[in-house]
């Protein structure tokens, strides 16, 4: 078994699986500090023996090896560079998957002392300097102490005096520098500590403010802030100086060195004993021998960071998880769905018995209803059954194996369940139903439904969970693309006379129809307007606003104007409720502005004060008039039209026709009861119209209507398909409590697995779902699956084979619903709430 | 109306009402007036026919109701022994009242069925966007849990006044305006 992931050595990610390459890149970094010395050595040779000489082909020969060389080295460098960046990224990799999904194995009791935010940010962004170390980590020290070794090595063959006297000159820089540094590190913690006082004061003195202005205290608060801000400048102040006497620190010598060779090298050249060409090269050498150094001091501040944050994701995730994920070089067991229990406790904390020696039988198909007040321990019993939590003593057998010993994935093969706040994950409901399914086949199983089937599973398990309406509303809301649908849109055309002919009187009062002659309070101000559906994508609703032959004609009649103090005040109003809430989708769904434009319009809102709309620039203005334009009194709550301003759009919509019939009788297809209206939902396509959204249930009963007429036209199974791509958005939150409950209980329908554990699966759910759905259970696995159910609903008690009443983490009573009420015993007791 | 100087000929609005309506609710007391505004704007309304249900007994619900207009029954069938017993009227709801404002903290069971007798006009306080303030401002959330503990003391305190609930059912003692 190999080392857990949090237990692995910083280093050993740079080696165990690079070797290979950490050679390679040693093998180049010898070369490459060659490539780096021997032009220093070129460089002399143009001196002393081209020049000195007056050799021309000498000049040309050293001069041009000078350049063969700098290419090399700078070729090699960035070959070293990439080759550290591939190694650090591809461990960044292997980190973050890895750690991963270590995380993901550890016990759930892992997760309710790790904030999701700790795990978040030590996958994201704290692994990133990590990672990037580890790519440096062997081979940043080596090229430094090597380039550091071969010039000062070539500077003593140069002339050891001088070498020497250089070196001693750099060895006092390296010895002095650290003690400014520490300095600096003092000084800069102390200005950290005042600046975080000064920062609690002003916090307090604004948080405060009522006693501050009730006492007019406001000299005694300055003077406060007075007595720290002094801190803070006298802190600062002294951080910098420590600052530029690094800088100092460091200038001065590196000038020294170059001093003590013009004074000493110079008095050797004159005396003859030091020629011109080795002058040279040696100051370039003495240059060369600097940069290793500082790189080796950023090397360590870099490995003392990556180290702490290292050792602090790996604490932050040292624990391992219960079960192994599976056995190699088997295949997962297929169990019988016989359950044992034997002196089954668990303890936590210490002593608290949270099930305390629970014995029990279920036979293959049997069902068990799991009753008992809160804490009474009878959802932790489903827990610990489904292996989620581990018994720490006593003995739970499935099909005759000890569940402590089977693998997650011998139990994902044998055991569904659903639990009682299920999660759902962003991306469609057909992904979410498939959940259980998918996760199957990544562990060597799958649902056994054909492909050809799967269509039709997912509608039955959407049906039986109750969940039918919801999915056909998504589908009946959203738009058809007509190059994949092309066959559909001829449906829904149909749909919708037959929808006139059959329901035009009943539904009436529901629905607002398309009428030529009447407001639409359901569609937008531009619909309004052109009332129809343009025909080149410039004249698109959304981008009217730009086009001059329509701006032309708001302007002649007279709209303009409105149109922009209309959009003028949305903006407004909806710039204010984000100021409250945040920008949160919800506030979007109820405004025409879009959440991509707010900060746009969050401009324009603050350019509106003390201005008139109309004073604005144009292309603000026109950016206001595309809000109005998308504004939909019947969605849109946020502002009012008055009477005056509709009965002005309907005669300008009048007028548009005969505009656009003149002008350029192609660009719009005004609605016609004949036509696919791609620009509109599937549902207001066969209504010729629109909802009444505020009549409550008249969704419900107008989609029934629709349901009826897409049976005749076949396609209902099309639309439904539709229905189940719709986006659930993150973390399922446009689902409501009890969509997410059905679409969990559909998952487990669809696995169907030996055992079926419920816990409090239909707990946020209406009456008449519950006992649909539990009347399901028992129909299509009663005898087949067993089923072990935590219930808190007492009346669907009697669907079950065996009740037990659970109390302080023991089973105090097991029988059957109707033995137990006769005994009157403690499930009389919770039946009749007689306790 | 004086929350838009600026355009004095914007025609009052339903947002704009909403707003005055919850103004005047001794349980948003101590809510400033831009949460309040939030809350308004994710206020729903509803119109319900005599005789729709606005919900039913056992309904997990994440809404409190205001009545702005119309009047509602509230219904409640007992069914001890899975007798399915005949819908008990309660009594009923009018104008001007607010109701299931503990929805507005956690899903809670409707206690009751509620069905309109008349047309009726129903403003419909989202849960979601009610806890969002609450997490925002914590003075308010503060305010509430007193107004709400205010409440269910008042309640108990009838219940106690009334004796035994069985005797005779009033609204009062209920705790209508919760649940």
């Amino acid at each position: 078994m190999p080392l857990p992931i949090s237990k692995r050595s910083l280093y050993s990610w740079a080696f165990t699986q690079y070797l290979r390459l950490q050679a390679l890149l040693l093998a180049i970094i010898v070369v490459m500090v060659a490539t780096r010395v021997l032009p220093l050595e070129m460089q002399k040779r143009v001196i002393n023996q081209a020049i000195g000489m007056r050799d021309m082909d000498a000049l040309y020969l050293y001069s041009g090896m000078y350049l063969g060389f700098v290419v090399l080295s700078s070729t090699l460098k960035y070959v070293t560079n990439i080759l550290q960046s591939y190694i650090g990224q591809k461990v960044l990799l292997e980190m973050r998957q890895g750690l991963f999904e270590h995380v993901l194995s550890l016990p759930l009791a892992f997760f309710r002392r790790t904030p999701p935010g700790t795990i978040i940010n030590s996958l994201i962004s704290e692994m990133v300097p990590v990672g990037e170390f580890v790519g440096v980590a062997f081979s940043m020290p080596v090229v430094n102490v090597l380039t550091f070794l071969v010039m000062a090595g070539y500077m003593f063959s140069l002339n050891a005096t001088l070498a020497a006297l250089s070196i001693a000159v750099y060895v006092a820089d390296v010895a002095i520098l650290p003690i400014v540094q520490r300095k600096f590190n003092q000084s800069n913690r102390k200005r950290v500590v005042a600046t975080q006082e000064l920062s609690s004061l002003v916090g307090e003195s604004a948080t405060g403010i009522q006693e501050v202005h009730a006492n007019a205290s406001y000299a005694l608060e300055a003077d406060k802030f007075r007595g720290r801000m002094a801190r803070v400048y006298k802190t600062s102040l002294w951080m910098y100086i420590y600052k530029f006497g690094i800088k100092y620190v460091d200038n001065f010598f590196q000038s020294l060195g170059p001093f003590i060779l013009f004074l000493v090298g110079g008095w050797l050249a004159i005396r003859g004993r030091f020629d011109l060409g080795a002058f040279v090269a040696f100051l370039s050498a003495y240059e060369k021998v600097y940069d290793p150094w500082r790189e080796l001091m950023e090397f360590w501040q870099r490995y003392q960071d990556a180290k702490v944050r290292y050792k602090q994701i790996m604490t932050n995730f040292d624990d391992q998880s219960e079960q192994a994920a599976f056995a190699e070089g088997r295949d997962p067991y297929i169990l019988r769905g016989e359950i044992r229990l034997r002196d089954v406790s668990y303890v936590v904390g210490g002593n608290i018995r949270l099930l305390d020696r629970i014995n029990l039988d279920l036979r293959e198909g049997e069902h068990l209803a799991l009753v008992g007040f809160s804490g009474s321990g009878k959802s932790t019993l489903a827990l610990v059954l489904a292996q989620l939590y581990r018994y720490t003593s006593g003995s739970v057998e499935l099909g005759g194996m000890e569940v402590g010993e089977l693998t997650k994935r011998d139990m994902v093969h044998n055991v569904g369940m659903v639990v009682q706040h299920p999660y759902i994950f962003s991306g469609s409901i057909r992904e979410n139903l498939l959940y259980s399914c998918d996760a199957l086949r990544f562990n060597e199983g799958d649902c056994h439904i054909p492909d050809e089937e799967r269509l039709d599973r997912l509608i039955e398990a959407v049906q039986q969970v109750g969940l039918f309406l919801d999915v056909l509303r998504f589908a009946l809301r959203s738009r058809l693309d007509p190059e994949r649908h092309a066959d559909l849109t001829d449906s829904i055309v149909r749909a919708r006379m037959a929808f006139n002919e059959l329901h035009r009187g009943e539904a009436d009062e529901d629905i607002e129809f398309l009428d030529v002659d009447a407001f639409q309070q359901y569609g937008s101000i531009a619909l309004n307007i052109t009332f129809g559906a343009p025909r080149r994508p410039e004249l698109a609703h959304d981008r009217l606003s730009e086009n001059d032959f329509f701006l032309d004609f708001l302007a002649e009649h007279g709209l303009h104007g409105d149109l922009v103090r209309l959009g003028a005040e949305i903006a407004r109003r909806t710039v204010e409720i984000v100021g409250a809430v945040g920008p949160s989708p919800d506030v979007f769904e109820q405004s025409p502005m879009a959440q991509l434009d707010h900060d746009t319009y969050a401009g324009i809102v603050d350019a509106l004060h003390g201005r008139a709309p109309e004073e604005l620039p144009r292309g603000d203005q026109r950016l206001l008039l595309k809000l109005a334009l998308a504004f939909t009194p019947g969605m849109h709550k946020l502002v009012g039209l008055g009477p005056g301003l509709t009965e002005r759009l309907l005669h300008a919509r009048r007028a548009f026709m005969e505009h656009v019939l003149e002008l350029d009788p192609g660009a719009f297809a005004f609605f016609d009861a004949k036509e696919h209206i791609d620009s509109q939902s599937i549902q207001d396509n066969i209504l010729f119209g629109y909802i009444r959204q505020d009549n409550a249930g008249a969704e419900n009963r107008v989609n029934q209507l629709i349901m009826q007429l897409l049976i005749v036209e076949n396609v209902l199974e099309r639309v439904l398909a539709i229905g189940l791509d719709f986006d659930v958005g993150s973390s399922g939150d446009r689902l409501s409590g009890g969509q997410r409950q059905k679409i969990a209980l559909a998952r487990a329908f669809l696995k169907s697995s030996p055992v079926i554990i419920l816990d409090e699966a239909t707990s946020a759910l209406d009456n008449a779902s519950q006992t649909r759905i539990q009347n399901l259970i028992t129909r299509k696995w009663k005898g087949k699956s067993t089923v072990v159910s935590v219930i808190h609903r007492l009346d669907t008690l009697k669907n079950y084979d065996t009740v037990a009443v659970m109390k302080a983490g023991r089973i105090i009573e097991k029988g059957s619903y109707l033995e137990l009420m006769e005994k009157k015993g403690a499930l009389y007791e919770l039946v009749t709430g007689n306790s | 109306m004086n929350s838009s100087p600026e355009t004095p000929e914007m025609p009052t609005c339903e947002y704009e009402q909403n707003i005055l309506i919850l103004r005047g609710l001794p349980i948003f007391d101590g809510m400033s007036v831009e949460t309040l505004k939030a809350l308004a704007y994710f206020c729903k309304r509803l119109k319900y026919k005599p005789g729709d249900f606005v919900f039913h007994q056992g309904d997990e619900e994440e809404q409190a109701y205001y009545i702005i207009a119309g009047k509602l029954e509230l219904l409640r069938r007992e069914d001890a022994e899975g007798k399915a017993d005949a819908d008990v009227s309660l009594g009923t709801l009018g104008p001007e009242k607010l109701f299931g404002s503990l929805a507005l903290l956690s899903e809670v069971k409707r206690l009751f069925s509620l069905r309109a007798v008349e047309p009726t006009t129903l403003l419909v306080l989202p849960r979601k966007q009610f806890l969002t303030n609450m997490r925002d401002n914590p003075d308010f959330a503060r305010k509430f849990m007193k107004t709400l503990t205010r409440q269910i003391t008042k309640w108990e305190e009838n219940t106690f006044l009334k004796g035994s609930c069985t005797v005779e059912r009033s609204l009062a003692n209920v705790g209508v305006s919760l649940i």
